[in-house]
């Protein structure tokens, strides 16, 4: 087997590291403040003596639910009272608040599901440090061996006496000690006493949602602040050469019309006057070389082409046993071609930041990233100025997908130049038809995949040629150094979870000259549709039920087999009649397991597939939230509905044939299916959860769509059904 | 272009008083004049409803409605739902754990408080068609549930 730096891989390989965390000591006195300060404060958690617990978070709150997720265990393991705790954004600093997980390399990034299964067990030991720290301080006060205290939420507890002391009387003398004490994984709570995780806390970003209050970056206001819109050349790599501003005579609000390296920014009072000259300017810009060549339908074809084209060797991503022996065998061969297109981020609050250069050169920046440290860093690189000048205010994120993950962090370093430039707080905001049109798209793929059966009528040999670009290449060139150039994004997905004896992954390198993004599922989504499909293909031809053949294929795996006989179960999958259209996918990632039936309408045809339902089943550790763990498959299930049924980038010329919401649609309530998920109550530890279920959507759908018509879909999304040469 | 002029609107029952150019959509004057920002901009082309107000007691789109025919009249955004944060569908949406990123939620449920003033018990159906909100989250299903919970506890 071939030796890959696999983010699954990376993942499991962390595990045993995982208990080498030492809650640090805070190294500034942020957080609690005021004249009440105790001396009880770490990076994580500050206890005061009123008995406020502020515990600090450090994943990105997009609406993943992660700000109330994470310090729900730490809470747990420190026995706080729920009440007494507040939760703050932690600062950018690496140091302190990077993900363990050795795949993200050390910084603080929030993406891949990976903020509960990267943070679980060092939160856990963080929370069971200070717990010990408070016990001790109240066995030293009540001359008391420590083995005699325990804990009630956020007291310490001396049962032979009867005496008690909350927290935060004990913070109130206790010093938090530069060595802290061992606590060893065998010390921690027993799942079967935990009082907050998978207790169903409500999410505490949720009442700020409901009334207006929530401050999204969007919503900064600062005095004497301006307002600016960009404009970007429609082709990647376009300079702007010369700006006609005869359009902008009358906008009398309008402050400046400034260059930006690879933008023009229009500076006005207000927001809808910049509106009005982004609509009224006209740049012309340099010629793009390349990339104004580029056109999507060509692409897709080429990317079906390199897919196929057996000629050229792919990079190898899985290779057990050997394909090219057994696929010239004697028993069934079988062989399909997919392919997917362009899917927009679409996130509801448009990219936009604030930010104010002030004149002794320090920098505040308010905005919603999902990797603060890195925005920082770009912003410093732009400014020419060191990063402790800068101090980033974490909002929350109106939406991100994976485009508010973006290395360079476009949508603020646009506002931190204005600023600089024009002496003023400086408020961007992309239009939504900026945002559009200079998106950065879930790139196109092309799938070939062949298999055949040995002499037994056994599955044995296993072929998926994945022809897609690599987007972590843009998005993240730090991870992509630090993977040595692995197409980290491209290939999740693309390991086969079947036992099949010759299995050969290959991924196949197409340089678009696009821009593109990780996106939701990243390539799992692409991966999976093809690979599910084609499994279901090769069931329907071999005559067995789609069920029986995966189980079959998955004996090796009771956790897996589980998953897919819950799914089956909860859709009636048993009792189903000959084409009633119901189809199944199944799929691992992020560590999670999840099966997926999906129910058409019988009125389905292509361009108009309605789903009637979904059933997820999931198996993703233990779950902390299981609530909102069942919103999220709801949200994952929808997101991934309508990527397959109604988004479709297209270009032209290197330019974005689309602009806005009126012609570049998303799934509305009216479309949407009923979903019932099962979590399944699992021991094993914490593993993803928002990229997951979506993944499986599209196969589900499209092995209905089969049930029903005897016709295979080919083509992410499910315009049409078209067959492929 | 005209030169801004002065217009009068009643906004969660206060009367102020602002200078605009006669074009400028509310949805602009509610965020950065009076700093109630709980009512989003999304597109800016009437799609996907994060800019939902009442006006005249009516849905609208804050975003192509211009303050000029705004002007003596009434609207109402999410922070005038209630004095307390407790407007029944704002216990709904707590209730049912309804929103993700939050940002189209504002705009949802001034959306369904339309919906309610007209109908007191939709239908899911009814429910499906009058929302055409986009939430990219994809929180319809809690929703729905949301707007039945709170249209039960206002019809007792």
């Amino acid at each position: 087997m071939t030796r890959s730096p696999n983010r699954r891989e990376f993942m499991f390989g962390s595990l045993g590291l995982t208990f080498a965390f030492t809650l640090p000591l805070s190294s500034c006195g942020r957080g609690t403040g005021g004249s009440d300060q105790s001396a009880f404060f770490t990076s994580w958690v500050n206890i005061d003596p009123s008995g406020r617990i502020v515990i600090q978070t450090p994943a990105a709150e997009m609406g993943q639910g992660s700000m109330t997720a994470l310090p729900i265990i730490l809470a747990e393991e420190l026995d706080a009272d729920w009440d007494d705790v507040r939760i703050e954004f932690s600062p950018a600093d690496d140091r302190l608040y990077a993900s363990p997980l050795s795949w993200i390399h050390g910084v603080m990034l929030t993406l891949g599901s990976a903020s509960v299964a990267g943070y679980f067990d060092q939160l856990r030991l963080y929370g069971a440090q200070a717990r010990r720290v408070l016990m001790e301080g109240a066995a030293e006060r009540w001359q008391v061996p420590l083995s005699e205290l325990s804990t009630e939420p956020s007291s310490v507890v001396h049962s032979a006496t009867g005496q008690r002391m909350s927290y935060g009387e004990i913070a109130a003398f206790t010093e938090y000690p530069a060595e802290p004490p061992v606590v060893t994984i065998d010390e921690l709570k027993d799942p079967s006493l935990f009082r907050l995780i998978g207790h169903d806390v409500p999410r505490r970003d949720i009442p700020g949602k409901v009334d207006g209050s929530a401050e999204f970056s969007i919503d900064m206001q600062l005095p004497e602040m301006l307002y600016a819109t960009v404009v970007r050349p429609p082709t990647k790599g376009a300079l702007p050469n010369e700006i006609d501003q005869t359009g902008l005579q009358d906008i009398q609000a309008l402050v400046d019309v400034v260059t930006l390296p690879d933008a023009v920014a229009l500076v006005a009072q207000n927001y809808p006057a910049a509106l009005s000259a982004e609509r009224a300017v006209n740049v012309r810009w340099s010629d793009a070389g390349d990339t104004t060549n580029f056109d999507s339908d060509n692409s897709v074809e080429n990317h079906v082409r390199v897919a196929q084209d057996l000629k050229a060797t792919g990079q190898v991503i899985q290779s057990n046993g050997d394909v090219d022996e057994s696929l010239q065998g004697s028993g069934s061969r079988y062989e399909a071609t997919f392919y997917t297109e362009m899917v927009y981020h679409a996130h509801l609050e448009p990219l936009n930041s604030v930010s104010w250069v002030k004149e002794d050169g320090s920098v505040e920046i308010w905005a919603g990233t999902q990797a603060p440290t890195h925005l920082v860093r770009s912003v410093a690189r732009a400014l020419d100025i060191e990063t402790d000048q800068i101090v980033l205010h974490r909002t929350l994120l109106g939406g991100a997908f994976g485009r508010r993950g973006a290395q360079d962090h476009d949508w603020v370093v646009d506002s931190a130049l204005l600023s600089k430039r024009l002496e003023r707080p400086i408020k961007v905001i992309w239009s939504r038809e900026a945002d559009l049109k200079y998106g950065r798209f879930k790139p196109i793929t092309g799938h070939y995949l062949r298999a055949a059966d040995d002499a037994t009528g056994q599955l044995a040999s296993w072929h998926h040629r994945l022809a897609s670009d690599e987007a972590l290449e843009q998005s993240d060139p730090y991870r992509y150094e630090k993977t040595n150039q692995w197409p980290v994004i491209a290939t999740v997905g693309l390991h086969s979870p079947y036992t099949i004896p010759n299995v050969k992954t290959e991924f196949l390198r197409t340089h678009t000259g696009m821009r593109i993004s990780p996106l939701r599922g990243v390539g799992a989504t692409a991966n999976t549709f093809a690979s599910e499909s084609f499994l279901d293909e090769i069931a329907q031809a071999k005559a067995i039920d789609p069920v029986e053949f995966r189980l079959g294929l998955l004996q090796g795996s009771a956790a897996a087999q589980d998953v897919i006989e819950a799914a089956a179960e909860m859709a009636g999958w048993q009792g189903r009649k000959s084409g009633d259209p119901l189809g199944i996918a199944y799929a691992e990632l992020d560590g999670t397991l999840f099966a997926t039936v999906a129910r058409i309408d019988k009125d389905s045809s292509p361009g108009n597939i309605l789903v009637t339902d979904v059933w997820a089943a999931v198996d993703a550790g233990i779950p902390i939230q299981p609530n909102n763990i069942a919103a999220q498959f709801e949200g994952s299930i929808i997101f991934a509905l309508s990527n397959i049924l109604k988004e479709r980038i297209t270009v032209k010329g290197g330019a974005v044939q689309q602009s806005n919401f009126h012609d570049y649609s998303i799934l509305r309530m009216r479309q949407a299916p009923t979903i019932h998920t099962r979590v399944i109550r699992s021991t094993r530890k914490p593993t993803g959860i928002g990229d997951t279920v979506g993944v499986s959507v599209a196969p589900a759908v499209a092995n209905a769509y089969r049930e029903l018509t005897g016709r295979r879909l080919q083509a992410l999304p499910f315009l049409t059904e078209q067959p492929l040469a | 272009m005209p030169v801004p002029s002065k217009f009068q609107i009643t906004v969660n029952g206060q009367l102020h008083t602002v200078e605009a150019q006669p074009e400028t959509p509310v949805l602009w004057i509610l965020r950065d004049e009076l700093r109630l920002t709980g009512t989003k901009y999304g597109c800016g082309i009437a799609q996907c409803g994060a800019c939902t107000i009442l006006f005249e007691n009516q849905r609208m789109f804050a975003c192509r409605l211009p303050i000029s025919v705004a002007d003596g009249k009434e609207i109402l955004t999410i922070e005038g739902l209630s004095d307390n944060k407790d407007h029944p569908l704002q216990r709904a949406w707590i209730a049912e754990q309804t929103p993700q990123c939050g940002y189209c939620q504002s705009g949802m449920i001034m959306s369904a408080l339309a919906l309610l003033q007209v109908n007191d018990s939709p239908t899911t159906d009814e429910i499906a068609t009058h929302m055409t909100n986009i939430c990219r989250c994809g929180t319809y299903p809690r929703i729905v549930r949301a707007i039945q919970r709170a249209a039960e506890e206002m019809r007792e």
